[in-house]
Parts: structure tokens; sequence; C-alpha cells
């Protein structure tokens, strides 16, 4: 296990000389003229990158919180139904999680669709005017947030109901026996139990803010320059930007950026949790 | 113990595994004679290899003694490959350059040998047929690192119209000049054809003679003004946009033009009454109605400038101890027409079969290829060079041939054509411009925008602030040097 961390996580740290470096591939990793910080003056400055950082930041925020509320609530509803109906409902929540984006956008197109789109359908016949669901960035906060929650809150519940299945069934029952209400049961024995899991996954999340899901912005949107005001995140930008370009020392000083701000956050989020609760904390 | 060993074991392979990873694939012997040249695989299927080599290094042995091996590389993987054999210091000697700034990069390191002088002495063949606006010219400090090859260097532009519905309506579509002369023609379709979209978004004006692209985005040639401006600055695209954007918001383009991302089936599915052509133009219509698959009718609508950058083609390795067969190699190719369609049409017999009937009707060689699943060959003309030696086939035929031809001579060439633009220090910029670019381009091109002048305001503010004045005063001070 140690070894497998070297060779594949600690190695290649090697290449965190790239940001500050002009790479060209004749002259190889080392070889590579030094220029400072001149590959992060392309992060100044920029407003469209400032607004995709903000929305990459707002976004998965939404997707975070709301992606907790979501999965800790089908947690406790799985927890109350009987364990063969459990098994249907785990293969089907968890059954977003593996499709892919690029197959989830063409069934968005199918709903959306200027002529042939299914909702602009239903809007016709009850006589209501045809929407430009891929030319009005107002729409797409509620698309996406509700298609990243469906693909992922599934199988996060089913994290959470295993972290359920552990805990301690006599305290229910003690609970009960006291006369306790099913609310006042997840209020005070069920949440704390699985408080500790809940807390680690929203830590590792928040270490990756920084990054926007880049197949759920691109894909989803058709990539619509119509709507970048509300969907342009953080890797769909750089995408845009360096694809063509091909510069390796840019590109890194992003990968460098996110990486060292999601450390960052990371390293506070867990002090604040220690300073509230000292046993929840990751480290 | 046992343990312990195994453990070490498994380290040293793992190890093994990630070194070869990182140095990338070694080297494999090579005979002396033998000219290795790297290019990217043409079709899946190349099981026909070794017949095909057997038979054109029979000549190539006998004229300049030496054996010819392709090594073919997948064609997504192109460009890292090249990449690796050249930072690694791998030997080859021949092989397909990448073009603009990438070989630039290539050049200032020393990777390929310049060919000038090779030429002089070995390539009289390939100087008396390429093409004049290409001969002489791309050069880099003076020096040409390439053999550049026949190509269609400038496409042919047209308005596509919709047959049963030009002759249905009686439009005279030959009267058509401009963008702006589609104007009454949409405006029948619109009232009388509820189920055709008047035009499809992608139709271009002609109005690219006077102004060419750059390799940086937004940036673009002025033929007039002989300098770099930015796209939208430049009056004659702005009245382009101008005019689409009139045409969008009379719905003669598709509302939700923006999100049919799929080009080809749009203007297959026969839903559009005008459309754009797609490479060449053809008189008849027949090209085009061979591609979209229903009768079409094309008007012409001007050629694109000849632009092109640093020459390219192939270029011989600085790794390579026999330069000079190289060019012999490459003179024979584009001297014996037997030997040029043998390494891309492949042998007799096996991959085509010549067609008599034909041959006598154009008084020069013409071959039925093999096809789809038959297929087990093929080099394109243009990447061993001589294209217009091509024997008549399915792939082109003669008259095409010709028809590119005479493309390559009238068309005029752009005054940045050979013109390199050396970015280093203005990456961050460029990236920047390169974003907002992408994120208006659609939207200019499509005309899709409500209010047409604040769009364009905020656009030339856009773009200022992404730095592309800082880009233009550096090229149009590098091209200054450079013209002089």
């Amino acid at each position: 296990m140690i070894i497998y961390f070297i060779v594949f996580n600690y190695l290649p740290l090697y290449g965190l000389v790239l940001p500050f470096k002009d790479y060209k591939f004749s002259k190889g990793f080392f070889g590579s003229d030094w220029v400072g910080l001149d590959n992060f003056k392309f992060l100044l400055d920029n407003e469209q990158l400032n607004t995709a950082v903000i929305n990459t930041v707002l976004y998965n925020f939404v997707f975070i919180f709301g992606g907790i509320f979501l999965s800790v609530t089908i947690a406790l509803l799985l927890y109350e139904v009987s364990s063969r109906a459990v098994k249907v409902h785990q293969t089907l929540l968890y059954l977003p999680h593996y499709i892919s984006w690029v197959v989830v956008a063409f069934a968005a197109k199918a709903l959306l669709d200027m002529d042939y789109g299914l909702i602009n359908k239903i809007l016709v016949y009850f006589g209501a005017v045809p929407k430009q669901w891929y030319s009005v960035p107002e729409y797409w906060p509620g698309i996406l947030i509700f298609s990243a929650l469906w693909k992922s809150c599934g199988s996060d519940a089913v994290l959470y109901y295993a972290a359920l299945m552990g805990t301690d069934k006599s305290l229910f029952e003690a609970a009960k026996m006291d006369g306790a209400n099913k609310l006042q049961i997840i209020r005070y024995i069920t949440i704390p139990s699985i408080k500790g899991i809940i807390i680690m996954m929203t830590i590792l999340k928040i270490g990756k803010i920084f990054y926007g899901d880049f197949g759920l912005f691109y894909n989803l949107t058709l990539n619509s320059p119509l709507l970048y005001e509300t969907t342009d995140v953080l890797d769909t930008y750089v995408y845009r930007a360096l694809m063509t370009l091909g510069d390796v020392g840019l590109s890194s000083a992003v990968g460098f950026v996110q990486s060292v701000l999601g450390f960052i956050l990371v390293i506070v989020t867990n002090l604040v949790v220690r300073r509230l609760d000292k046993d929840s904390a990751l480290f | 113990m046992k343990r312990n060993l195994l453990k070490f074991i498994a380290f040293c392979i793992v190890m093994c595994i990630a070194s070869a990873l990182l140095v990338g694939c070694g080297n494999s012997k090579e005979a002396t004679d033998t000219l290795v040249w790297y290019m990217r695989k043409p079709v899946d299927n190349m099981s026909s290899y070794d017949l095909v080599l057997e038979e054109a290094n029979k000549i190539i042995e006998k004229e300049i003694g030496a054996k010819l091996e392709i090594r073919f590389i997948e064609s997504g993987m192109y460009d890292q490959k090249l990449n690796v054999m050249v930072s690694s210091g791998e030997k080859f000697d021949m092989c397909q350059l990448p073009r603009g700034t990438t070989l630039v990069n290539y050049v200032k390191d020393g990777a390929f040998i310049p060919v000038d002088d090779l030429l002089q002495k070995y390539g009289q063949d390939i100087l008396a047929q390429q093409e004049s606006s290409v001969k002489g010219q791309g050069k880099y400090n003076g020096k040409t690192y390439g053999v550049e090859g026949h190509s269609a260097r400038s496409v042919s532009r047209s308005f596509v119209f919709k047959k049963d519905l030009v002759e249905k309506y009686g439009f005279d579509y030959l009267s058509v000049k401009r963008l702006a002369d589609l104007e009454t023609y949409l405006k029948t379709i619109k009232e009388n054809e509820p189920g055709i979209i008047p035009m499809h978004h992608g139709v271009v004006d002609v109005v690219n003679e006077n102004w060419t692209e750059s390799s940086v985005k937004g940036i673009v040639f002025d033929e007039v003004k002989q300098e770099f401006v930015m796209k939208y600055d430049h009056e004659e695209v702005v009245a382009e946009a101008r005019t689409k954007n009139d045409f969008y918001k009379k719905g003669y383009i598709a509302s939700d033009a923006i999100s049919r991302t799929d080009e080809m089936s749009e203007k297959k599915s026969g839903q559009y009454a005008v459309l754009g052509n797609n490479g060449y133009y053809s008189e008849d219509g027949s090209k085009s109605s061979s591609v979209y698959g229903y009768p079409c009718v094309e008007t012409y609508a001007g050629n694109t400038r000849i632009n092109f950058g640093i020459a390219g083609g192939v270029g011989i390795s600085a790794t390579s101890d026999k330069p000079e067969k190289c060019m012999q190699l490459l003179n024979l190719i584009w001297k014996d027409d037997y030997l040029l369609n043998t390494l891309a049409y492949g042998v007799e017999g096996v991959n085509y079969t010549v067609n008599e009937e034909r041959t006598a009707e154009i008084g020069s060689k013409s071959i039925n290829v093999k096809s789809g699943s038959e297929q087990t060959w093929a080099i394109w003309h243009n990447w061993l060079g001589p294209l217009f030696n091509q024997w008549d086939s399915s792939w082109n035929t003669v008259d095409v041939l010709n028809n590119i031809k005479e493309n390559n001579e009238n068309a005029k060439v752009s005054g940045a054509s050979g013109f390199v633009f050396e970015d280093d220090a203005l990456k961050a910029e460029i990236a920047k411009v390169t974003a907002t670019y992408g994120t208006v381009s659609q939207v200019f091109d499509f005309g899709c925008m409500d209010n047409f002048d604040k769009y364009l305001a905020e656009t030339r503010e856009e773009m200022k602030k992404s730095g592309v004045y800082t880009i233009i005063d550096e090229m149009n001070r590098q091209y200054k040097a450079w013209k002089k």
C-alpha cells in the first residue's frame, strides 16, 4: 500500500515544478526555463474567469449542502422500509451514478429541444409559448442543480444508509420505549449517530469546491455560449481558453491554484469543525 | 523472508512499468539502408502493408539504393508520439510535420533540418511541380523546413439552394451575389413554407476576400490595410453579422440555431431552403446534391485567400544520418507516378483494378479502388506530396483535381501568407482572448443576439479587456519586421 502511494501519488509530485516553467517538450521537465509566476498572470485581472470561479463555488456549495440534505433524507426513508424493498430502492437510486453525462445530455435534449422536446410539446398542448431552453441562462441554475443532485444523491444516500445500519439498534428501541416520536428519534438519535460520516463527506467535498464538474457543465448545456453567464465554471473556461493553445505551463498553473485553495479550505473547515466538536474532526 | 522478497520483486516490477511509462517506448533496431518514415494511420485496416512496400521497394532500391519503411501512428496519438520521439532523440528519417507554432517550436529546438540545399541538389522534380504560391514560401529565419505537397489551398464558397423550392417559386438563384440578395426569397419561403426554415445558420457571406483568419482566434488580417485587426472591428465582418442578425430577427434563421450542434445531420435533414456549401463549389450543384442527399443548385460566392504559415509537409529529422537519400526518395515519388500511386492506392489486383473504359475515355489511367471492408491499404496522396499526379479514381476524379488546381491558381494569396507569429511572451493574453472569442463567435456567426449594437459594443469592450490590442500591436510589429 505504501509502495503504491509512493509510486502513483508521491513520485508524480515532481510535476509540481510545471506551473513555474515555460514547459517545452523537447527540453523536458527539468530542462525547461523557469519563468517564476508568469503562468499565474493569466489568472489575475480576468473578469470572465472571476465569473467562472464564482459560478463554480456557488454551484458546488449548493451541490454539497443540497446533496447532504437530500441524501440523508433518502437514507432515513430507506431505513424505514422493509429490507426487501431496500434492495430495489438501492439499485434504482444508485443507477444514475453510472450514467455518463453525455448520455444524460442527450436525454435532457430530448426533454428540452425547441421543436421536438417533450417539455415544449406539453407547453404547447396547454396553450403556452414554447421556451428556448438553450438560449436563456436564467433557466439553467435550476436544471443543473436538479441534474447534479439527481445523479449524486442516490449513491450518497446508500452510503449514509450503510452508516445507519451500523448504529446500535438498542438506542432506537430505548427511545421508543421512552415515548419519543419519529421526528424526535431522527433529531436526537439518528442524525447524531451518522454525524461523523456526514462531516467527513462534507470536508472531502469542500476540498473539491474549486473543481467544476466538466462533464456536467459542458455536455448538459451543449456548450451553448448564450448560457455561459450562469453555466461557465472554472473547468469549462479553462478548456475554452487553453484547449487550442496547448500550453502545459498555463494549464498546470490553474490546476495548482485549484488544489492549493482546496487544501487550504479542507484545513480551515477541519479547524472549524474541531473547534465546535473535537471528535468529529477528520484529523 | 519470502514475503519480503516477493514485496521487493513487486516493487521492481512497478518501478519498471512506471519508468517505461515516463520514458516512452524504446527504440527498435534499424538496418543501415532503411529509411524510416512516420505518418498518421490513414485507415484502420492496413493489412496489405507487406505487399505494397515490397512492390514500392523494388523501384526505390533500384533507383536510390535504399529501402523504405513506413511506420503508422494512430491519428489521435500522432502529435504526442512525435513529441516523445523528438524529445527522446529517437533515430528516424522522415515524418509528417505539424503546422504553425508547433512546428516553429520544433524548428527552434533543431528537430528538423533545413531542406533548401537538398531540394536544389536532389529535388528538381519537386521544385518543378510545386505550386507557385508555395514554392520558396513559408521560410523560418530564411530557411525551409518541410517539403510542402500539393493541396487544396483555397476553399470555394457558394450558396446552395434546395432545387425543388427554387423551381417552385421561380427564384433566379444565379443573381445572388451577397447574403443581402437572399432577402426576398427568404421572405417568400417564410410566408409560404411552414415546415421549412428559410436559411441554415452556417451560410457565410462573400466577404473573406478582404480579410483572412490569423493564428490567434479573434484577430484577422485586413488584406486592404495590410495589417492585423480585431475581427469585430473589421467593417465587413460586422456588416455580415448585422445582416445575419436582421435575418434572425425576421425568423429566417432557426431561433434555436445555437443548440443545433450536429451540423451535418441538420444540413442533410432537408428542412432548409438555403445552405452553405461543403468545401467545393460545383457549377451543376452535383457536389452539394451528393453530400446533402437531395437535389441542389449552387451559386458561386468566391474563394478564400491562400494563407499558410511556415511550410510543412514532409520533414527530414535531424537524427537521420542519410538526409540525401530522403530527398532522393521524395524526388522519386514526385517523379515516378507509378511509385506514388502504388504507395497511395496499393497493388493492382489486390487494392485496385484498372478501369479500361474510363482510361480510354479520359486519356490517362483510371482505376477502381477497393473500398469498405475490402480496403486494406491507403495513403492519401497529399501526405506523400504530389496530389495532382494521382490517377483518376473514386477518391478524386480528374475533374475534381483540375478543379482544385484551378482554384489554387485563381485564388488570391493573403498578404500574411508565410508569416509566423511568435507568441511566447503573450500566452496569458492569447488564452484570455481565445476564451472571449469562444463566448461570442457563434453568436456573431448565427446572428442570434437581441440587440446587435449593444452586443457589438460589449464584445469590443470585453475583447479589449482581454488584451487583444496588446497582441495586435505585437503582431503588427512582427509583421512589419518580417515584411522587410
